[in-house]
């Protein structure tokens, strides 16, 4: 559309009734034109554009707004208040259809995106924890709950730490069952995670309460056993640690482990490195203690080995044994995890099978 | 160690079921792994005498018998079996009896021959794995007994896991004692006296080591009847605890040894040339021993001699030369003390466990050694006959073990047991021990008795008191929380958090050996770092890891072997490394990953996983501490890793890794198809952290301003960033690389990369004058420096 002036000849004519039929018809018109516009309009540009065209600078609506001043005064107050009425009610149905369109084009970008919920998520895929880590993990918590501080030692040990400190002398018959493997003479690989007691003991004055989890190592390979497993060794050392305190300490354990009341059972044992000894087994988790395969159809598990801190322990790191009393134990990580997941093959946790290896993620 | 119930009720008066005692046993250390019955057989198998034996017309099934059972008709059996003579005792079947086996013995014709039973062997008694022939039996055996009766097979059988510090109870006599102790039943010994000399030879024995060998025994029983067979009843014991029947000298000296505890051995007394001597080997000494072992004696062996030689290993097994045959006439019983640590450093030495040096390791009563001569000669006289003569000794009382007395403190009997045992109970317990038991101010003094090798000190006591009143008595003492220091600092990430990382970054976590394949290894690390083990289980694990490498590619090649395709996995664990002329342990951390980038999905194309996955999880890994921008990559070279996939991480010049591809002839030499990626890092240099230090945060607007830079090929990334960070200083926040181009529009050799550097000062507006200054100073060293310039 050009300029508005030439759609308007009448404003220059000056007939005063001629003008306001004239000034009437224009004004209906206009609105009934700019309905049907509105009404037929598909986009919210097309709505723009008769607005402009109304109500812009040149706007249709716009012009005969500015010619009511040409108006005589009588006629002047009612054309512009018609005027007006027009001009809100374009700007209604403008807004009205607007918001509709609006609606209707989200409603239609909506129906674009519409996707399967159903279809898997983008992932990297999960990884998982070995058992034996989930287990010493678990194992670590309940003792540190309970003021138990977390050490580790070296893996390749001499024969003081491995042996002879812990009272096991060059002829002691304990020797022959540890099944050692030597590096060199003298040089060991520790066959069980107590010379971390001794090391501890060496460095740190009582009182004190550790364990210390780690890898062990036995010349010994068959069903029931791997060279290579896992340890967690425990040690207490107070003026007044008592064997009730072992007892309390390892029960506490066994049935934060399970989360079960299990029957915990002490029997005296023997390890050079503790007096009195005791093996300590709890009631089948599998037959809750009415017998089966795993329990041998005793109803029981044996599942650590623990005492009293023996005196030649005290006297190689310097301890008094008058003063001091202490408990020390050590349990199988492997063990305590087999029964946790029922896992019925030792072999398995040094597969490194991922179909296995994923069931503890 | 197996113990017939009936020989031990022998020994022993107690009133509880056999179930009980084992209980018992068990709850006071000596562990019952099994009480097994021995199964009775059949009512209906019998003694049968054999009265005659003749061959089958046949000649298929070689004996037809006649048999007495007992009853005034005799009956006749048909026996498959050679070892069948008129006068032999056998057991039989008759008509109706049911074999262990399951079979059931009836009334039959063998080729037309009745017969009305069958003679058995031992193994179809149930008695013994396998078995050739017919089962014999005492020459004098009652027809028509009931074998059950006549093997004394109403029995049960205890099974003891023993400790090593129980020497004492490796014999019935040590359990019927423990016995005593549980039950509060009576000893009772069968009696064992002196028999009547009826010679007077001795030998002159001189102990040259009484610290070795504090007292030896010796007894020579002439005119022995060597080819004498073993009663039923001896036979059987000996069986039951596991030991072979051999001849009647060498079942009785066994006989003795289970019974008594001490081993013994018999000698060809023809055969010892003047006396007997205990000393060590002479340098050079041989000795063959009785299982045909020839051994080069090491000095410091103790040994048993004659005036010619050694005649025998002391304390582990007699020698061959003086060993007895069938043409033995007079014999020479030893019973000795040798000392425990002497015997074990012996039978170590030589490789050799035999039951005797098994029992004088852990401890033989001193006191025992004549008591066990006249039992034994009581046997033989008994069994075999023979003209005893004197039981000589040589002794060396001050070298035999003391039982001294030792104080029981009742303050700390109760201080480690945490809990009071009363005055009154614990004289009962030691009294039950034959303990000598004496009351003092502040508690007891006791003295063990001579069997008692591990009572040396008040612990054993406080043990013995705990472990007969036994443990169930002391309550269980609800923990009690010690206060004590921490071990964790905050700055020290836990190998945990690593771990939980990786895992979430979808690798599994791997256990794997600390010892490794040689091959696999060489490849790995270098050939000067490796250890080895003296006695390794298997020639491939034999070297201790210097990398995690080695076990995690073996676990890949595993499941690549199961078709796993998409593998990732890593380990946190010890290497072993060598350190100047000892060793040094490290803890790493290491990851192997292959195959697609992601797991299979529906709408992404799957691509191979590259350098660059790795790297972002080793960077992921890095980050954790927080100061990731301490850790370098530098391209170098590692003898596993692919050339130009291989980077070494550094941090403050010192090594921390490494990280790349796997070369193409370690992939061929795993046989494995696809590319694999490895990283391994110290886990210290991993879990190292920094203290978060509060900086200021700036509330004036950041500008980014994109810089396209064309350099030559050969200038790294890295160095790229180091020109640009140290010529825009402080006021770069940021510096993002965001795209890398080679191609049209940038020479050859050269690359394009795109770096956003986003700038920003803390307390102030920076100015288009300043940062376009800043710019051109970034461009101009880039210039410069590595002759870089501004992409148009």
């Amino acid at each position: 559309m050009g300029k508005a002036a030439p759609a308007f000849p009448f404003f220059v004519s000056g007939f005063d009734k001629l003008m306001k039929n004239e000034l009437g018809k224009r004004l209906s018109a206009i609105v009934t034109e700019a309905t049907t516009a509105i009404a037929e309009a598909s986009a919210t540009s097309d709505l723009e554009k008769i607005r402009v065209d109304l109500l812009g600078r040149q706007g249709s609506l716009t012009a005969l707004l500015k010619s009511v001043g040409t108006l005589p005064e009588a006629k002047r107050r009612s054309f512009g208040l018609a005027v007006n009425e027009a001009k809100d009610s374009v700007n209604g149905q403008l807004e009205q259809r607007r918001v509709a369109l609006a609606a209707s084009q989200r409603a239609a970008a909506v129906e674009q995106e519409v996707i399967d919920v159903t279809l898997p998520g983008r992932s990297t895929g999960q990884g998982s924890v070995h058992p034996i880590t989930r287990s010493r993990r678990r194992i670590e918590e309940i003792f540190t709950r309970i003021g138990f501080n977390v050490v580790h030692g070296p893996e390749i040990e001499d024969d003081f730490h491995n042996f002879e400190a812990l009272n096991i002398p060059p002829d002691h018959p304990a020797r022959a069952m540890h099944d050692t493997f030597y590096l060199s003479p003298g040089i060991v690989l520790r066959t069980h995670t107590s010379p971390v007691q001794i090391r501890y003991m060496e460095a740190q004055d009582p009182p004190l309460q550790v364990i210390a989890p780690g890898r062990v190592y036995r010349c010994d390979s068959d069903v029931t056993h791997t060279p290579m497993f896992h340890q967690v060794e425990g040690l207490a050392v107070a003026t007044d640690i008592s064997f009730a305190d072992l007892k309390g300490v390892l029960t506490f354990f066994i049935r934060e482990f399970f989360e079960q009341d299990l029957p915990v059972r002490f029997r005296p044992s023997y390890f050079p490195f503790t007096e009195p000894s005791a093996e300590v087994d709890i009631g089948c988790v599998f037959c809750k203690g009415g017998g089966c395969r795993v329990c041998q159809q005793s109803g029981w598990l044996e599942i650590l080995g623990c005492g009293m801190v023996h005196p030649e322990v005290f006297r190689h790191v310097g301890i008094d044994n008058d003063q001091y009393t202490g408990y020390a134990f050590g349990l199988g990580i492997e063990r305590l995890t087999m029964l946790r997941y029922g896992v019925d093959d030792l072999r398995l946790f040094f597969d490194n099978e991922i179909a296995f290896l994923r069931q503890f993620s | 160690m197996i113990i017939s119930e009936n020989w031990l009720r022998e020994w022993v008066d107690f009133d509880i079921d056999i179930e009980s005692l084992g209980d018992r046993l068990t709850g006071a250390g000596l562990e019952v792994g099994g009480v097994i019955p021995v199964r009775p057989v059949s009512q209906r198998i019998v003694v049968a005498k054999i009265l005659s034996a003749r061959p089958h017309a046949d000649g298929n099934t070689p004996w037809v018998c006649e048999i007495d059972v007992g009853r005034a008709r005799k009956l006749q059996v048909v026996c498959g079996a050679n070892n069948v003579w008129a006068g032999m005792a056998a057991p039989v079947a008759l008509s109706g009896a049911e074999l262990p086996g399951g079979q059931r013995v009836r009334e039959i014709e063998i080729h037309g021959e009745a017969s009305q039973g069958m003679l058995c062997s031992a193994a179809e008694l149930g008695l013994e794995e396998r078995s050739d022939g017919i089962m014999e039996l005492d020459p004098g055996a009652e027809a028509g007994r009931i074998i059950n009766t006549q093997l004394d097979l109403d029995d049960t059988l205890l099974e003891l896991e023993l400790t090593p510090n129980r020497g004492d109870c490796l014999s019935i006599l040590g359990i019927a004692r423990e016995t005593m102790a549980v039950t509060r039943g009576v000893l009772r010994k069968p009696s064992i006296r002196r028999l009547r000399a009826q010679h007077d030879e001795r030998l002159p024995i001189t102990l040259e080591v009484p610290g070795d060998c504090p007292r030896y025994t010796g007894q020579i029983i002439r005119n022995v009847a060597i080819s004498a067979r073993s009663p039923d009843w001896l036979q059987e014991r000996l069986r039951r605890s596991g030991l072979r029947n051999i001849d009647a000298l060498v079942d009785i000296t066994n006989y003795v040894m289970l019974e008594l505890g001490q081993p013994m051995h018999a000698f060809d007394r023809s055969k010892i040339t003047g006396g007997i001597t205990v000393r060590h080997a002479h340098k050079g000494e041989r000795l063959k021993l009785l299982d045909g072992t020839r051994l080069r004696l090491r000095s410091k062996t103790l040994l048993i001699a004659d005036d010619s030689g050694p005649v025998a290993l002391a304390g582990i097994m007699g020698g061959a030369n003086t060993a007895i045959n069938s043409n033995t006439q007079d014999v020479l019983l030893e019973a000795a003390f040798f000392s425990p640590s002497r015997t074990a450093s012996t039978a170590r030495g030589y490789n050799m466990q035999t039951d005797a040096s098994f029992r004088f390791e852990r401890g033989v009563d001193p006191q025992l050694q004549v008591m066990a001569v006249q039992r034994a000669s009581q046997l033989i006289s008994q069994i075999g006959g023979g003209d005893c003569g004197p039981v000589f000794t040589a002794a060396d009382p001050r070298n035999l073990p003391k039982r001294r007395p030792i104080q029981l403190r009742r303050g700390r009997l109760d201080r480690v047991l945490g809990a009071r045992v009363g005055g009154r109970r614990i004289r009962k317990v030691f009294e039950s021990l034959n303990m000598k038991t004496e009351v003092i101010a502040d508690g007891w003094k006791i003295t063990a008795p001579s069997y008692r090798f591990d009572i040396v000190g008040e612990h054993d006591l406080v043990e013995e008191v705990a472990r007969i009143v036994g443990f169930e008595f002391f309550p269980a003492q609800l923990p009690r929380v010690l206060a004590s220091g921490r071990d964790q600092q905050e700055n020290q990430l836990t190998s945990d958090r690593a771990r939980d990382l990786l895992v979430d970054r979808g690798y599994h976590e791997a256990i794997t050996y600390s010892f490794v394949d040689p091959a696999l290894h060489a490849r790995i690390v270098p050939e000067r770092s490796q250890i080895l083990l003296q006695n390794p289980i298997a020639s491939n694990m034999s070297q201790m890891r210097a990398s995690l490498w080695p076990g995690l590619l073996a676990a890949l090649t595993g499941n690549a072997r199961r078709q796993v395709r998409r593998i990732r996995l890593f380990e946190i664990g010890r290497v072993f490394l060598r350190h100047g002329r000892g060793r040094r342990e490290a803890d790493r951390i290491a990851g192997v990953l292959t195959g697609p980038r992601r797991a299979q999905s529906w709408d992404t194309p799957s691509r191979g996983a590259d350098y660059f996955d790795l790297k972002g999880d080793v960077e992921g890994l890095l980050a954790l501490g927080g100061c990731q921008d301490g850790f370098e990559f530098q391209a170098r070279e590692h003898k596993a890793l692919h050339p130009g996939q291989c980077a070494r991480v550094v941090r403050s010049e010192r090594e921390v890794g490494w990280l790349g591809q796997i070369s193409p002839e370690l992939r061929e030499h795993l046989d494995l198809d696809g590319a694999i990626f490895v990283f391994e890092l110290d886990l210290d240099a991993v879990l190292d952290a920094i203290l978060p230090s509060f900086r200021t945060v700036s509330r004036y607007p950041a500008v980014a301003r994109d810089l396209s830079l064309v350099v030559k090929k050969s200038v790294s990334a890295d160095a790229l960033r180091n020109c640009i960070c140290a010529a825009a200083g402080d006021l770069l926040t940021t510096l993002e690389l965001l795209d890398v181009y080679q191609g049209k529009g940038v020479p050859k050799n050269h690359s394009s990369l795109t770096y956003r550097l986003t700038l920003q000062a803390d307390y102030r507006n920076l100015t288009d004058t300043e940062v376009d200054e800043l710019i051109v100073k970034v461009v101009s060293a880039v210039t410069r420096e590595l002759s870089g310039e501004l992409r148009t």
